[in-house]
């Protein structure tokens, strides 16, 4: 045997290996591209003092004059205020309910079927972590002419953090869902409409950390079902399947092992077009431990609905810090892409993006848009048509909390330019 | 064929066949590492000690007799800086030289399980607990991952398993509790909470739990008393050797302030410190890491080395307030009571708009009887954080040492307004009713704060001591 036979027989040796399949890849990450240049960008709203703490917007013609008009949760304010559409593209701030106890969620609904849009108000009492049970279920009626009553509909409960509503037993009239983050303890509920402005609560979960509660039909049985994100140490996604009559049977649709995974929001979009809702979700809260940041497992996701109440899991792509995940058709071609911002990021670096959209080609292959680098810490953001034009812009708003505290804004509308 | 040539020829094809099989072994293990050595990536602003470390690593796995500890290293190297691409590919490579050790695919369902790719995780998850049966956190990982994928039943047998294997662990008995409240057995998960408890005091998952089920079940006493002892600890992930020793070779300060952040939070202050030494020397001119060894420091009592932490934080950055805070916390846990006030106010000239430093202006006022002063200061910082009820609570003790109870009563309200159950808003109302001779206001105050746990104690009993003196009768 000579030296060459001997090293063939050992490439061929090496070459019969063990074969154990790799791992999965890591980097999913889409292309990026640069489109800074698609949206004008305008502060619109009241001026501001110091640091804003704008917690939520939503878009909502609230006077029902055609236009869309802007509501925002002003933490500074403790106030729910409304950005009136008074000629295209031009708005006026006003506040509608003062006195509100860290308002950080508010949606429009007519609650009590009399042709306006009523409010649902979730106060935590406090935006901080508190475990106290100081938040609060709020309606606010309103007059048919922007006059609003204030109904307290639970109090003293675990922080509340979103309110949506629903007719889950059937009957008729409106329920709720409520999300209560709490700190240590914290529930979901929804609560029986018994009319009058009484509701009576059933609990559907008691842990901590639910940061939104979404209404859908999301097994295709024709009732309303509940599905919520719960974060804390729990980092996971509530299915409550309901079976017409007000009765939910619970499930886990999606839970990380990550306790800091950072999940930050969930919303609901038909992103696939099959005519079943699916599950925008972003985490990216990077508030736990250590000094406020970002996490390189910060990023978007969504959970295809395939039907039955069963949902399969796709990761989108990484973004720090990212919050807020919406559903947009940005081009008008009936395809939903993904708009997102981000409230942590590295700020010491200029080139940390705070808006992004993941646009997607039809096929749910995306490609990540950076839309903006500034305004910094941006944890909210709707669309809709702001400007009249037909075509979607976006607003966002500013909590600033931690430093840096420059590249502020309070509330920021982004018009689409006309050559995109 | 004599014997002796007999014995040499066997001993020569024994040579041979060793020396064969040996060096196959070195080929091949060295072909599979110099495969998956990945390409180095940027490394731009990274530190030198790092750069240099992958260097080394990289060598060694390229050499023909260390290839597989070189190519270990280097994953090490990877996965502990945030390189996760780089270490999934030397953890490949891992896999095909050992296939029978469980750490590598343990840390190859840690990296992808964290971004959230649960069901990509779960074969790993399973071939983890196949190879290294005795490493318990890999089991529960399993468990979580089949608890969170919505399978409680096939969850709750891998958590059994492994309090067949480890008795007591509270983790598989706070997983097989959250099973059985999937089941809706409140009563049998109370009971496993409670064994978990008996056996793990300081286990804050465990405890946070078992506030729930108490409330859910009604019995208050305990959720209460169960919340006291919690105070303000939070949970803390399982302990994971495997991955938790990934940061002897992190080299970014960051991430080694958040990994003290854990290891303080899980209660290891020691090594919390020791992680914030190695940031602080990765950045020493960064203020945050200064400021959080100042912090552990204060809650470790050691006032002397927190200080000096918190006076380079506050030289490196004027603007961190909360640095500013905590070093007069210091001073003043030190008996340096003028150096506190210098350090204030020079904080509050760095940090105008800060509600805190404000607040610890306006009790240093206060209780340097510059009472409107104090009062005004009260007022701006509760004009600052106009959500929390602490500010008002305490103008109004303020405004009552100037003897102006209305505003007083006025600036309560206005905080139980805040926090309707701030047990000294509460305690103040009840004794300001008890000193108007109000009984009936003094006993509406009273049911309250009984219902508040959180009410010090000596409030109690002074509260109790101030009715009987006032009334002439026991409060109820």
């Amino acid at each position: 045997m000579d030296f060459s036979f001997g090293l063939a027989c050992l490439v061929l040796l090496a070459g019969c290996g063990p074969t154990i399949p790799p791992a999965p890849r890591v980097s999913l990450q889409p292309p990026v591209v640069n489109d800074l240049e698609r949206f004008t960008k305008e502060s619109i709203g009241m001026p501001f003092e110091g640091k804003p703490w704008i917690s939520h917007i939503n878009v909502v013609d609230l006077d029902r004059d055609g236009r869309a008009d802007i509501l925002v949760c002003d933490d500074k304010l403790n106030a729910v205020t409304w950005l009136r559409q008074t000629e295209p593209g031009k708005f006026s701030e006003s506040t509608l309910m003062a006195g509100l106890s860290s308002p950080v969620h508010v949606e429009a609904v007519d609650m009590d079927g009399d042709k306006d849009l009523d409010l649902l108000v979730s106060c935590m009492g406090e935006v901080f972590p508190n475990n106290d049970k100081i938040g609060s279920v709020i309606i606010l009626e309103n007059d048919g002419h922007q006059k609003f009553t204030t109904h307290v509909i639970a109090e003293r409960i675990a922080r509340v953090t979103d309110i949506r509503a629903g007719d889950f037993d059937g009957d008729g009239r409106l329920d709720l869902a409520v999300g209560q983050f709490g700190y240590d303890q914290g529930e979901i509920r929804w609560m029986r409409n018994l009319g009058g402005w009484q509701f009576e609560s059933k609990i559907l979960l008691s842990l901590s950390g639910t940061i939104n509660v979404c209404v859908a039909d999301l097994n295709g049985d024709r009732t309303l079902d509940i599905v919520a994100l719960v974060s804390q140490q729990w980092e996971e996604i509530h299915l409550f399947e309901n079976d017409g009559k007000g009765n939910f049977t619970p499930k886990i649709i999606f839970g990380s092992t990550n306790e800091d995974y950072g999940s930050s929001g969930l919303s609901l979009c038909d992103l696939n077009r099959d005519g079943r809702p699916d599950i925008l979700y972003t985490n990216g809260d990077g508030f736990a431990y250590a000094d406020p940041g970002k996490r390189p497992w910060h990023g978007l996701q969504w959970l295809e609905n395939t039907g039955g109440g069963n949902f399969r899991y796709h990761r989108i792509g990484d973004l720090a810090g990212a919050y807020s995940p919406i559903g947009v058709d940005l081009d008008g071609r009936g395809i939903m892409d993904i708009v997102c911002t981000s409230g942590f990021n590295d700020w010491k670096n200029p080139d940390a993006v705070s808006l992004v959209a993941f646009k997607n080609d039809g096929r749910m292959n995306f490609s990540m848009h950076v839309l903006a680098r500034a305004p910094i810490q941006l944890i909210t953001c709707a669309a809709g048509d702001l400007d009249g034009s037909g075509r979607q812009s976006l607003v966002t708003a500013g909590f600033y909390s931690y430093p840096p505290f420059d590249r502020m804004d309070r509330i920021t509308l982004w018009r689409p330019k006309a050559a995109h | 064929m004599n014997r002796r040539t007999l014995a040499l020829t066997a001993a020569l094809a024994v040579l041979l066949g060793g020396g064969s099989w040996f060096g196959y072994k070195v080929f091949s293990r060295h072909a599979l590492a110099v495969r998956h050595i990945p390409a180095v990536p940027s490394l731009t602003d990274q530190q030198a000690v790092l750069t240099e470390s992958l260097a080394e690593a990289e060598a060694r796995a390229r050499s023909w007799l260390h290839a597989a500890e070189g190519l270990a290293d280097l994953s090490r190297l990877y996965h502990a800086n945030g390189y996760y691409p780089e270490a999934m590919t030397c953890y490949d490579g891992l896999r095909l030289i050992e296939p029978a050790n469980g750490r590598w695919p343990h840390l190859q369902a840690s990296i992808i399980a964290i971004f959230g790719r649960m069901e990509e995780a779960l074969p790993l998850r399973q071939q983890a607990v196949a190879l290294a049966p005795d490493y318990i956190p890999a089991r529960l990982r399993l468990g979580d991952v089949l608890l969170k994928g919505n399978h409680p039943a096939e969850a709750a047998q891998v958590y059994a398993e492994v309090l067949r294997r480890a008795p007591g662990d509270p983790y598989a008995l706070l997983g097989l509790a959250r099973c059985d409240l999937s089941a809706n057995d409140w009563n049998k998960a109370k009971a496993r909470l409670e064994e978990a408890m008996a056996q793990h005091p300081d286990s804050i998952g465990v405890l946070s739990l078992l506030v729930t089920v108490s409330e859910h079940l009604g019995d208050y006493a305990t959720a209460d008393s169960l919340k006291t002892a919690i105070g303000r600890r939070e949970f803390s992930d399982l302990p994971d050797p495997w991955l938790d020793d990934l940061a002897e070779v992190c080299f970014d300060a960051y991430r080694l302030s958040v990994a003290a952040a854990v290891a303080n939070s899980a209660g290891n202050r020691t090594a919390a410190l020791a992680l914030l030494d190695r940031s602080i020397a990765l950045a020493p001119n960064a203020s945050t890491y200064h400021r959080q060894a100042g912090q552990l420091l204060l809650d470790d009592r050691n006032y002397g080395a927190a200080k000096n932490h918190l006076e380079k934080a506050v030289a490196l950055n004027p603007t961190d307030s909360d640095a500013w805070l905590r070093l007069i916390d210091a001073m003043h846990a030190l008996g340096q009571t003028q150096a506190a006030v210098s350090a204030l106010l020079t904080g509050l000239s760095h940090c105008p708009q800060s509600p805190s430093l404000h607040l610890e202006y306006a009790r240093w006022l206060k209780a340097s009887n510059r009472l409107d002063e104090a009062i005004a200061e009260f007022r701006y910082g509760y004009q600052l954080r106009p959500s929390e009820a602490s500010p008002l609570v305490e103008l109004a003790t303020a405004y009552i040492t100037a003897g102006r109870t209305d505003e007083a009563v006025a600036a309560l309200n206005l905080a139980l307004e805040r926090q309707p159950d701030h047990p000294t808003a509460l305690a103040t109302l009840a004794f300001l009713a008890i000193s108007n001779n109000d009984e009936a206001g003094a006993l509406r105050r009273w049911e309250q704060i009984r219902r508040q746990p959180k009410t010090p104690a000596a409030i109690i009993s002074s509260l109790r001591q101030s009715y009987q003196q006032q009334f002439g009768r026991n409060l109820p």
